[in-house]
């Protein structure tokens, strides 16, 4: 009876621990592991702290509430962000805002020299007025005073073949001048006011996958006038009172155009390891004003890219050349003559630095991998050094060495998962100082806006 | 004029001399040991009393991913306890002896003790979905990054139905069952994850089975012809069966992720900050041995098991589909090299301009086999191995954590490593030779890695007359039998470890210490015993043994 009890209690006893007990069996390197029991089990303690630990820590505490504050209210941001589905592919950062008529409003935002701090409005409207038509509006504004409103339609044929109309108008109340030609002078910064209108249809052709071809016709009038003189910059008029540029202070008008050709062998967009690109154009102004302006801009650019010692180390080089001659009774209006913009840059110098009929210029980049967000070649940041020479001129034989103008530096390039470039941040340095920049352009691999994305098309053959 | 500055100067002196010394006094104050208790150890966590079931926790996934990348990393960077100390101090919650008390978070299993054939083979269960009847499609698998199902067998139980990408067929299944069985060897708490093939016909639809649409934006009904182009798409078929990854549904309540720093605020049994418990840090140990580099917090789950009101939380492991050297849809070798976001790697490739490859990028993976992608053994460092997003706990690895760790680590044999790959149904025999012998030289790494640093004497044992140990290091072949070399003192001490004088050095032959009289008991202070190990490269930091006068038991251990 007694071993019975015995027996039971055991068992009970078993059954209770079984059931109470984490572990799979008593068993145990250390012997028989005992059961769960008041003295087997605990709540564990936070372990003695030496004294020095506390007061180490009271200037990280104190100093660190500025920063737990940022962080508290950038998770918030980001959460909230979340919360609202700004992440998402479906995002209206991606895709846009549906109205019930159908059209996707979307926020723009960007961020350059020239134009400061740029945010607008796009309303994107697909399948109108046709089947593979798309249109789109958009009004912006920025912290140097643009403001433009475009439009444009877009139609794809088949696979290869798009057309483009477009029409626009732009108000620039600070826009840089320093003079015209190679010598003009950073100290000559003046400002002026450029009113630019626009309307212009293009034709885009590839060619199996290696050629396209970009036939263009548009009708433009560009005036540059006085700005409003209310910061330090002097006005154009009258810091350049001794030889103003032709064509200020009116309107030229006109007709352009143009035509391009693209050959292509790269392999992909955002950082190519091999291949070539060549670019040639011509675009011809007539103007349909009273001035008789009439002009060729002709010229293209040569690019190629190598792999290096490792896979992702890149050489990238570009080679430019851009002429302007006029052909008719007056000069190119300065409005209408080349500057410094992408993707023919001087690094180093803004984008109205200087003006001229001609360009020419080197780039070398040297490019490997910095951030890689799965595996090379795809998502991630390439760091790049590079180095820029090059000249602007009005004749060629204003070309010399010791007027080359040369600028290096540092810089970051962030390709996105479909492989296409997305965003650079740089440091040049040139003889006129340090230019940081964030662009959304490329030097390399350049694809402008067209007339659909209402970008100003002056000129046309960047 | 001068008096007075004088006079202020010497203020100043006098201040600066008091605060300097208290700095000094409170800088030597070390951290003391819990005093010796002579009583049995605690081998339970008491965390298992009755709560009220606690509120659902649903973390966003990109707020909690940059608060672990960016925030807490911030965080530590800037705590100058790290910078003296490179960590966050010991764990709270070992026992006297070193070990982890079971709790709804750990089970000492390998650990401590041999598991067999079938143990190792079943894991937390070795049935997959009933085969009795079809399995009734219910709805699509929600999140991640493969497809699947989620389905009901005729025994009524919810199982998630994974295939594998169509671009790595039979990859990741097999690697999450493999890892879940050695997560779950190892103690931790896992589902039940099997690899099923089976037919076309095994599956039906459920009445309200739907899928989302690609963009997350609604969903459609599934019908007959769209579970046919998706099984298409999976391209999980091998001989013309389907093979696929059956996890089984907890049961229970689920409550979401579970923290990796902090405790969960609405459970009472929560007592431990995650980022203190040791089986939560030596984690970071396993993971790196298995490669199981997707340790997110939405990879786990807290369950309320019981009755609501008499129920606890319960704490698993989920998901360990990147691991063994796949990564859930497609591969990538940098992962268990690097941070998803990883500043210092990626400041390292800025400044060496690009003319030093990543290790990553130079592995000579095996290719040649579709199963396995990236693991290997060549050039992995349990230390510096990452996860892709980097945790708290994780950060908080100690050397004891570490050791702990390698324990379990090297207690799998190579027989045992080859029953639960096995288990993974590789189609390639030579997939599973790999796995085994790449595992079994990570496993060898990871123990030289930490009993290097602690000696690995372990596992001790007073009977009265000896005081035995064993030698982890000899008994799991990591070290020549030739070259080691053990010695021993003694004294004894109270429960502040506080003593007299250390005995001479005596050389043992093993890690077995005999008294040369008779402990006495009656004194009321503990048997301490000091052993050392020489491997040929000089004495390693000691080990302390402590006896308890009135149990007669070994009562901790100090590494």
């Amino acid at each position: 009876m007694r071993s019975a009890l015995l027996a039971i209690t055991l068992c009970v006893t078993l059954l209770a621990v079984s059931a109470a007990t984490p572990v799979d069996s008593l068993r145990s390197h250390w012997g028989p592991l005992p059961a769960p029991s008041d003295s087997t089990r605990a709540i564990p303690t936070a372990p003695p702290t030496p004294a020095w630990k506390h007061l180490v820590r009271v200037p990280y505490y104190v100093a660190a509430v500025p920063l737990t504050a940022v962080d508290w209210t950038a998770r918030g941001l980001i959460a909230e962000a979340e919360e609202a589905g700004l992440f998402r592919p479906s995002s209206f950062l991606v895709q846009g805002i549906r109205d019930p008529l159908g059209n996707f409003w979307l926020p723009t935002g960007s961020l350059s020299d020239d134009r400061g701090l740029e945010v607008g409005v796009v309303a994107q409207r697909p399948h109108f007025p046709g089947d593979y038509w798309v249109t789109r509006v958009s009004a912006t504004t920025s912290t140097r005073e643009a403001h433009a409103l475009t439009g444009g339609m877009r139609s794809r044929f088949g696979d290869d073949t798009w057309f483009e109309v477009g029409t626009g108008t732009v108000r620039e109340d600070n826009v840089d001048f320093h003079g015209l030609g190679w010598d003009s002078a950073e100290e000559d910064l003046s400002e002026y006011r450029r009113d630019i209108d626009w309307i212009g249809s293009s034709w885009r052709q590839d060619w199996t996958g290696l050629a396209t071809t970009t036939l263009a016709v548009m009708h433009s009038t560009v005036e540059a006038l006085d700005g409003d003189a209310d910061d330090d910059v002097g006005e154009l008029r009258q810091v350049h009172a001794d030889l103003l540029p032709p064509g200020f202070a009116s309107a030229s008008s006109g007709v352009t155009a143009a035509a391009k050709l693209e050959l292509d062998s790269t392999t992909r967009d955002g950082n190519p390891a091999d291949g070539s690109r060549l670019v040639l154009r011509a675009e011809r102004f007539w103007s349909t004003d009273d001035s008789g302006a009439e002009s060729w801009t002709w010229g293209g650019s040569a690019e190629h890219f190598l792999e290096l010692w490792w896979p992702q180390r890149t050489l990238a080089i570009k080679a430019w050349w851009l002429r302007q001659e006029a052909t008719g009774s007056a000069p190119i209006p300065f409005t209408r003559q080349l500057d410094n913009g992408d993707p023919h840059r001087l690094r180093g110098f803004g984008s109205d630095r200087f003006r001229a009929t001609g360009t020419t210029g080197l780039t070398v980049e040297y490019r490997w991998p910095f951030w890689i967000l799965n595996e090379p070649g795809g998502a991630g940041v390439d760091a790049y050094l590079f180095g820029d020479v090059g000249q602007f001129f009005d004749d060629v034989s204003e070309i010399r060495a010791e007027r080359l103008l040369t600028s290096g530096g540092l810089g970051l390039r962030a390709i996105g998962t479909d492989g296409g470039f997305v965003l650079r941040t740089e440091l040049a340095v040139g003889r006129e100082g340090v230019e940081l920049r964030l662009s959304g352009q490329q030097m390399f691999q350049f694809i402008k806006a067209g007339f659909y994305a209402g970008s100003d098309p002056l000129p046309f053959v960047r | 004029m001068r008096v007075a500055i004088r006079c202020r100067s010497c203020a100043d002196g006098r201040i600066a001399t008091v605060l300097l010394a208290g700095l000094v006094i409170a800088m030597s104050a070390v951290a003391g040991r819990p005093p010796l208790r002579d009583g049995p150890v605690v081998w339970y966590e008491d965390d298992r009393r009755p709560i009220p079931v606690p509120d659902q926790y649903d973390p966003l996934p990109i707020s909690s991913e940059i608060r672990a990348t960016v925030s807490r990393p911030i965080g530590r960077a800037l705590d100058p306890v790290r910078w003296l100390t490179g960590a966050d101090g010991p764990a709270w919650n070992p026992n006297a002896l070193g070990e982890v008390p079971g709790s709804t978070w750990f089970t000492n299993r390998m650990g401590l003790r041999r598991l067999t054939a079938e143990e190792l083979a079943t894991g937390p269960g070795r049935e997959g979905p009933s085969r009795d009847g079809p399995w009734e499609i219910i709805g699509a698998k929600q999140g991640g990054v493969t497809m699947g199902f989620r389905i009901r067998d005729a025994a009524g139980q919810v199982w998630l139905l994974k295939f594998d990408p169509p671009e790595h067929p039979g990859q990741s299944i097999r690697a999450g069952v493999v890892s879940n069985l050695i997560l779950h060897a190892c103690g931790y708490n896992t589902p039940v994850d099997r690899v099923v093939v089976f037919d076309r016909d095994q599956l039906s639809l459920g009445v309200d089975a739907s899928l989302r649409t690609v963009r997350g934006t609604g969903e459609v009904r599934l019908t007959e012809a769209n579970l046919d182009s998706v099984l298409q798409a999976t391209d999980s078929v091998f001989d013309g069966r389907y093979h696929a990854l059956a996890s089984r549904f907890l049961d229970g309540i689920p409550l979401g992720p579970i923290r990796h720093q902090g405790t969960r605020p609405d459970d009472p049994n929560d007592h431990v900050p995650h980022e203190h418990r040791r089986e939560w840090r030596g984690l970071r140990v396993i993971c790196a041995w298995i490669g199981h580099n997707d340790t997110k917090i939405q990879n786990t789950l807290a369950m309320y098991e019981g009755e609501p009101g008499a129920g606890h939380v319960a704490h698993y492991l989920l998901d360990f589909a990147s691991s063994l050297g796949t990564s859930g849809a497609e591969t990538f070798a940098k992962f268990n090299f690097e941070y998803g976001v990883d500043l210092p790697a990626s400041l390292g490739r800025l400044a060496t301009l690009g003319l030093r490859r990543d290790v990553w990028q130079t592995m000579p993976w095996p290719t040649h086999l579709d199963e396995v992608a990236h693991f290997h053994s060549l050039h992995f460092d349990p230390r510096s191995w990452s996860p892709i997003y980097p945790n708290s706990a994780f950060a908080n690895l100690t050397t004891e954590d570490g050791y702990w760790a390698a324990k379990i680590v090297s207690a799998f044999t190579d027989r045992d490593l080859r029953i639960m790959v096995e288990q993974g149904r590789y189609q390639d025999p030579r997939a599973v030779d790999w796995l085994v012998e790449h595992l079994g030289r990570r496993r060898d790494i990871i123990a030289r890695t930490w009993f290097d640093e602690v000696a690995p004497l372990d596992f001790w044992t007073w009977d009265g007359a000896a005081l035995s140990g064993h030698d982890l290091g000899l008994e799991r072949g990591l070290y020549p039998v030739e070259e080691t070399r053990y010695r021993a003192r003694a004294r004894l001490v109270d429960e502040r470890r506080e003593g007299g004088a250390w005995s001479d050095w005596r050389a043992l032959e093993g890690p077995v210490w005999s008294p040369d009289r008779a402990f006495d008991r009656t004194a009321g202070r503990f048997l301490a015993v000091q052993f050392q190990v020489d491997r040929g490269r000089g004495w390693q930091d000691p080990i302390t043994v402590y006896v308890g006068p009135r149990s007669g038991r070994v009562v901790a251990v100090d590494r």
